[in-house]
C-alpha cells in the first residue's frame, strides 16, 4: 500500500494529468470548428503544459522549484494576452464575414482582392449601429 | 493520510479532465465557456496542491477571472453581431443549418462530423501516450531550486518567485509585460472600440455592490502587490485584481465612461515596460549588465517597477476587455 | 581582465537589444511620432549592427573558441538568462537589419494615413525587436517568449488591411502559431524536467540520446515547422502572406519564416545533434522535394501576383529541408544553407515590395489584368525580375552562388556513395527551372504588346526601395565569401 502511495506521488500524477490535458486540447482543436472553442482548446493545452511544469517542480524532496513556478506565471500571462487578442480577431472576423469559423479552402486565389473589399464595405453599411467605422478601408490609396 | 491525498489528487485530476472534456464537447458555446471557467478554478486548486500559491492566485485572477470575462463578452458581442445581421436582412435566405454559416446561428457549434474522429483520436492518443511515457522515464532532477536558494541574499527580495521574476530572469518578465502590451496594440489595430453589449442592469444593486466592491478590490490589489516581495503575490496578480475591478466599473456604466485622453492612456499602458527598460538601460550603462540593478538599489527599483507594472497590467486588461481603441487615440 | 574586443561585443549585443526595445516602447507611448522614431531607429540599428559586425569579425579567432555569451543583469546561467552571439546569429542580425531598413523606408510611402501609421509602426517595431531578440537568445524558455512576441505582432500586421481575406488569413495564422508555440513549450518543459536547466549551452552539454530528447525534438521541431510553414504544414502560409500589406508580406516571407528555420537549425546543431540519423535526414529531404514540387505547382497556377510570391516561399523553403540530408553527409553544408536562406530572404522581400507597388498602382493584383501596369512601370518590373532572377539562380546573382554551392554539396553526397543524393541534385536543379517558370509568369506581360498605364501614383519610396533591395539581393553573391566566413565563426558547429 505504501509502495502504491509512493508511486502515485504528485510529481508523477500531475505531469501525467498535464499530458492528458495537452492531448485532450489537441483533440478538441482538431475536431471543433467554432473559433471560440478552438481558442478554449488551445488554452486547455496550455494548462496541460503548465501542469506538467509545476508537477515536475514538485518532484522529489524539498521545496518546489521557484524557477518553474515563475515560468508558469509568465506562461499564464502570455496565454491570457494571446487569448484576448485572438478573441478580438474572432469578433472582427465575425463582423466581416458573419462567421466565427474559418471557412475551408484558401480564400486567396478564387476571390480577387476588390471583391473581398466590396464584401467588407457591404458588411459595414449593413450593420452600422454595431460597427464603428474603422479608420481604414479595404483599399489603400 | 497520504492515501487520502492520493485519492484527492486522483479525484481532482479526474474532475479537471472531465470538465475539460465536457467543455470541448459541448455544442452550446455559453456552456463551454462556463465549464472553462470552472476548469480554471479547479486548476487553481491543483496549483495549491502543488505548493504553488502564487500560481493559484494568478490562475484564479487571470486564468479563470479575466479570461472568463473576455470570453463572456466575446460571446455577447458575437450574439449582437448575429442579431444585427438577421434583423438587417430579413429577406435573405438564412444559411443552411448544416452548412458552415450555421456556426453563428445561435452561438452554437454543431457536433463535429464523425469522419475526423478516428484520425484525431489516434493522433491525440499517440501524442498523449508518448508524453506520459517520456515523463515517467524522467529522473527526480533537483531543478534550479538550490541555485536560486544560494543567491536569494543578493536578490533584494525575500520571496524566491519574485526574485526569479524581477531579478534573475527579469528579461523574461520584461518581455511578458511587452506581450500584454503587444496583444493590446494588436487588438487596437483591428479597429475602434464599439459599445460594450452590456444588458442594462436596473436597480440599485449593481451600483451599490460596486461601491463596496471596487474599494475592496483596490485594497486587495495593493496588498497583493506589497506582499509580493516576501510572500505569495506580486505585480501580475495585483494587476489582474485591479483589472477585474476596472472591468466591473466599465460594465456597470458602459455609456457614461468618459473617453480617456490618448496621451495619458498611452503613458499609463507603457509605464511598466518603460520604467523596466529605463532601469535596464541604466544598468547596462552603469556596468551592471542590461536589466541589472546597481547594488543596494535592487529592492527599491524592483518595488518601483512592480508598481508601474501593476498599473499598466490593470489598464491593459481593462483595455483588452473593451477591445477596440478609444476615440481619443485617433485625435490629431 | 577580458579582452577589450570581448567587452565591446558583450555590451554591443545587449545594447542592440536595448536599442530595438527602446524604439518599440517609444513608438508605443508616442504613436504620433512613431514613423519618425521608426525611421531614425532603423538607421541607428543598421549603424549599430554594422559596427557590431565589424567588431565581431575583428575579434578574430577569439569567438572561435566560444560564442560570445552575455549574462543579463550579471546573473550567469543556469540561474540567469544568457544572450548568445555567434557567426550564425550575427549573419541573421545583419540580414534582419537590411531587410527591415528597406521595409521601413517602403512603409513610409505605403502606410501614409495618419491614423494607420500610429497602429502600424509600434507593431512593426515590436516585431523587429522580437526578431533581434530571437536571434541572440540563448535560453530555451526565453526563445518561447520571443517567439510569442514575433507571432502576435506578425498576426496583427497580417490583419492590418482589415479585409475579410486578411483577417481570416490572420486568424488561421494565429491558431497555427499558438499551436506551434505550445508544442515548442512542451518540448522545453520536457528538457527542463530531465536536465533541470534552460540554458541552451548547458542543455547541449547534458543532452544524450534518450526518450526526453526524442520527444522534445519531435515537439519542438514540429512546432517550429508549423511556424516556418515547412511542408507538410504549410497550408496557412499563402492566405496569410498573400493578403497582408506588402511590407508585412516582405518581412513575413523574408524574416519571420527564416527565424523559425534558424531555430530548427540551431537546435539540431546543438541540443538535438546526437539524434540526427541518415534515415531522418532522408525523410526531411523528401518533405523538401515535396514542398518544392507542390509550392512551384501552386505558384504556376495562382491567379494573383502576391499569391505566386507566397507559394514560391513554400517552394523555396523546400531547399532548406533538402539541405538536412546534405548536412548529414557533408557537415559544413549548413553554411551554404544559411547563405541560401539569406539570399532568399533578400530576394523574396524585394519581390514582395515590388509586387506591392504594382498592386497599389493597379488597385488589384490579378495577373490577367495587370499587363498594362507592368508595361507602364518598368522600374518596378525590373526590380521584380532582378530579384526573381536571384530566386531562380541565374549566374552572377546571389541566388546563383547559393544554388551552385548547394548543388556542389549535393554532388558531394552522390560522390560519398549515397544513391538518394541523385534525387537531391535533380530537385535542386529542377527547382530552379520551376522558379524560372513562375518568375517569367510574373514579368512576361511587361513584354507583350498592349496598353500602357502607370495607374495610381505611388510615392518615391515605393518606387525606388524595391529596386534597391533587388540590387542588394543580386549583389549578395559577391558577399558570399564574407557570409560564409562569418558563419564559420560559429563554435560547436562543424
Amino acid at each position: 500500500m505504501s509502495g502504491l502511495v509512493e508511486t502515485l506521488a504528485p510529481g508523477l500524477l500531475y505531469p501525467t494529468g498535464g499530458a492528458i490535458l495537452f492531448a485532450l486540447g489537441l483533440y478538441g482543436l482538431i475536431r471543433r470548428h467554432h473559433l471560440v472553442l478552438r481558442i478554449l482548446a488551445l488554452n486547455i493545452m496550455g494548462s496541460g503544459v503548465f501542469m506538467v511544469l509545476l508537477g515536475i517542480a514538485a518532484r522529489g524532496e524539498g521545496p518546489p522549484d521557484p524557477v518553474a513556478q515563475a515560468l508558469t506565471l509568465t506562461g499564464i500571462v502570455v496565454a491570457v494576452s494571446a487569448t484576448a487578442f485572438a478573441l478580438a480577431l474572432v469578433v472582427r472576423l465575425a463582423r466581416l464575414t458573419g462567421n466565427a469559423i474559418i471557412l475551408p479552402g484558401p480564400p486567396d486565389d478564387d476571390a480577387p482582392v476588390d471583391d473581398i473589399s466590396r464584401l467588407e464595405h457591404h458588411a459595414h453599411t449593413e450593420a452600422p449601429e454595431h460597427i464603428e467605422p474603422t479608420a481604414r478601408s479595404g483599399e489603400r490609396r | 493520510m497520504n492515501l487520502l491525498l492520493v485519492v484527492f489528487d486522483l479525484a481532482l485530476l479526474a474532475g479537471l479532465i472531465g470538465v475539460a472534456w465536457r467543455c470541448l464537447a459541448s455544442t452550446d458555446l455559453f456552456r463551454a465557456v462556463v465549464l472553462f471557467i470552472t476548469f480554471g478554478l479547479l486548476l487553481a486548486l491543483a496549483w495549491v496542491r502543488l505548493e504553488a500559491p502564487d500560481i493559484a492566485l494568478a490562475e484564479a485572477a487571470i486564468g479563470a477571472g479575466i479570461t472568463g470575462a473576455l470570453l463572456l463578452v466575446t460571446l455577447e458581442r458575437l450574439r449582437v453581431i448575429i442579431a444585427g445581421r438577421r434583423s438587417d436582412r430579413p429577406d435573405t435566405v438564412p444559411p443552411d443549418p448544416s452548412g458552415p454559416g450555421a456556426a453563428l446561428q445561435a452561438l452554437h457549434d454543431p457536433p463535429p462530423e464523425p469522419r475526423t474522429r478516428l484520425p484525431a483520436l489516434t493522433f491525440a492518443l499517440v501524442v498523449g501516450s508518448l508524453l506520459v511515457t517520456t515523463l515517467w522515464h524522467q529522473p527526480d532532477a533537483a531543478g534550479l531550486e538550490p541555485v536560486v536558494d544560494a543567491h536569494m541574499d543578493a536578490s533584494g527580495v525575500d520571496h524566491p518567485i519574485t526574485a526569479v521574476l524581477l531579478n534573475f530572469r527579469a528579461y523574461d518578465t520584461f518581455l511578458e509585460l511587452a506581450i500584454v502590451l503587444v496583444a493590446l496594440l494588436g487588438a487596437w489595430s483591428l479597429g475602434r472600440h464599439d459599445r460594450i453589449p452590456a444588458r442594462p442592469a436596473p436597480g440599485p444593486i449593481l451600483p451599490g455592490t460596486l461601491r463596496l466592491l471596487v474599494p475592496v478590490a483596490v485594497v486587495t490589489g495593493v496588498y497583493v502587490l506589497w506582499a509580493g516581495s516576501h510572500q505569495p503575490g506580486g505585480a501580475f496578480q495585483a494587476g489582474a485584481i485591479l483589472g477585474a475591478a476596472g472591468i466591473l466599473l466599465v460594465l456597470s456604466r458602459p455609456r457614461r465612461m468618459p473617453p480617456p485622453p490618448g496621451t495619458l492612456l498611452r503613458l499609463g499602458l507603457g509605464a511598466g515596460v518603460g520604467l523596466f527598460l529605463a532601469s535596464g538601460v541604466y544598468g547596462l550603462l552603469a556596468g551592471h549588465g542590461f536589466l541589472g540593478y546597481p547594488p543596494g538599489w535592487d529592492y527599491p527599483l524592483i518595488i518601483l517597477i512592480e508598481v508601474a507594472a501593476t498599473l499598466s497590467i490593470a489598464l491593459t486588461l481593462v483595455a483588452l476587455f473593451i477591445a477596440g481603441r478609444p476615440e481619443g487615440d485617433d485625435r490629431p | 581582465m577580458t579582452l577589450p574586443g570581448e567587452a565591446w561585443l558583450t555590451s554591443g549585443v545587449a545594447g542592440l537589444i536595448a536599442l530595438s526595445l527602446l524604439l518599440a516602447v517609444l513608438a508605443t507611448v508616442w504613436p504620433r511620432q512613431a514613423h519618425r522614431i521608426g525611421i531614425a531607429g532603423a538607421l541607428a540599428v543598421n549603424a549599430w549592427v554594422l559596427v557590431l559586425g565589424a567588431v565581431f569579425l575583428n575579434a578574430g579567432p577569439e569567438p572561435m573558441a566560444a560564442a560570445t555569451r552575455v549574462a543579463l543583469g550579471s546573473w550567469e546561467a543556469p540561474l540567469g538568462l544568457m544572450l548568445h552571439l555567434d557567426g550564425l546569429a550575427m549573419t541573421l542580425l545583419a540580414l534582419t537589419a537590411v531587410v527591415a531598413l528597406a521595409t521601413s523606408l517602403y512603409s513610409l510611402g505605403y502606410v501614409h494615413d495618419r491614423i494607420e501609421r500610429r497602429q502600424f509602426w509600434p507593431l512593426w517595431l515590436w516585431l523587429w525587436a522580437g526578431l533581434n531578440m530571437l536571434f541572440v537568445s540563448g535560453d530555451a524558455f526565453n526563445l518561447y517568449i520571443t517567439l510569442e512576441v514575433v507571432s502576435l505582432t506578425a498576426v496583427a500586421l497580417v490583419a492590418f488591411t482589415g479585409t475579410a481575406a486578411a483577417v481570416s488569413g490572420a486568424m488561421r495564422y494565429l491558431l497555427v502559431n499558438l499551436l506551434g508555440s505550445l508544442s515548442f513549450l512542451m518540448g522545453v518543459v520536457l528538457l527542463f524536467g530531465e536536465h533541470g536547466v534552460l540554458d541552451l549551452v548547458l542543455l547541449e552539454a547534458r543532452a544524450q540520446v534518450g526518450p526526453t530528447e526524442r520527444m522534445a525534438a519531435v515537439l519542438m521541431t514540429a512546432g517550429l515547422m508549423l511556424k516556418a510553414a515547412l511542408f507538410p504544414v504549410h497550408v496557412w502560409l499563402a492566405p496569410a502572406h498573400g493578403s497582408a500589406p506588402a511590407p508585412v508580406s516582405a518581412v513575413l516571407s523574408g524574416l519571420v519564416v527564416t527565424g523559425s528555420f534558424y531555430l530548427i537549425l540551431r537546435l539540431w546543431m546543438g541540443v538535438f545533434a546526437p539524434l540526427a540519423t541518415p534515415a531522418f535526414g532522408v525523410l526531411i529531404g523528401l518533405l523538401g522535394v515535396a514542398a518544392l514540387v507542390w509550392g512551384s505547382a501552386q505558384a504556376l497556377r495562382a491567379g494573383r501576383l502576391k499569391s505566386i510570391v507566397a507559394y514560391s516561399t513554400v517552394a523555396q523553403f523546400g531547399y532548406l529541408l533538402i539541405a538536412f540530408p546534405l548536412m548529414l553527409v557533408e557537415p559544413t553544408a549548413w553554411r551554404v544553407v544559411v547563405f541560401f536562406a539569406v539570399v532568399h530572404a533578400l530576394a523574396k522581400a524585394a519581390v514582395f515590395l515590388a509586387a506591392g507597388t504594382l498592386q497599389h498602382a493597379a488597385g488589384h493584383d490579378r495577373l490577367v489584368d495587370l499587363g498594362d501596369i507592368l508595361r507602364g512601370r518598368l522600374r518596378t518590373v525590373f526590380a521584380l525580375g532582378l530579384a526573381g532572377v536571384s530566386l531562380m539562380g541565374l549566374p552572377f546573382t546571389g541566388g546563383f552562388v547559393a544554388k551552385y554551392l548547394l548543388l556542389e554539396a549535393g554532388l558531394g553526397t552522390v560522390l560519398a556513395g549515397s544513391a538518394i543524393g541523385v534525387l537531391w541534385v535533380i530537385a535542386i536543379a529542377g527547382g530552379g527551372l520551376l522558379a524560372a517558370a513562375y518568375v517569367l509568369r510574373m514579368v512576361a506581360p511587361a513584354f507583350h504588346q498592349g496598353r500602357i498605364r502607370r495607374g495610381e501614383a505611388v510615392s518615391a519610396w515605393m518606387d525606388w526601395v524595391p529596386l534597391g533591395l533587388a540590387l542588394v539581393a543580386a549583389a549578395a553573391g559577391l558577399s558570399g565569401t564574407l557570409v560564409l566566413y562569418t558563419l564559420s565563426l560559429t563554435p560547436g558547429a562543424p
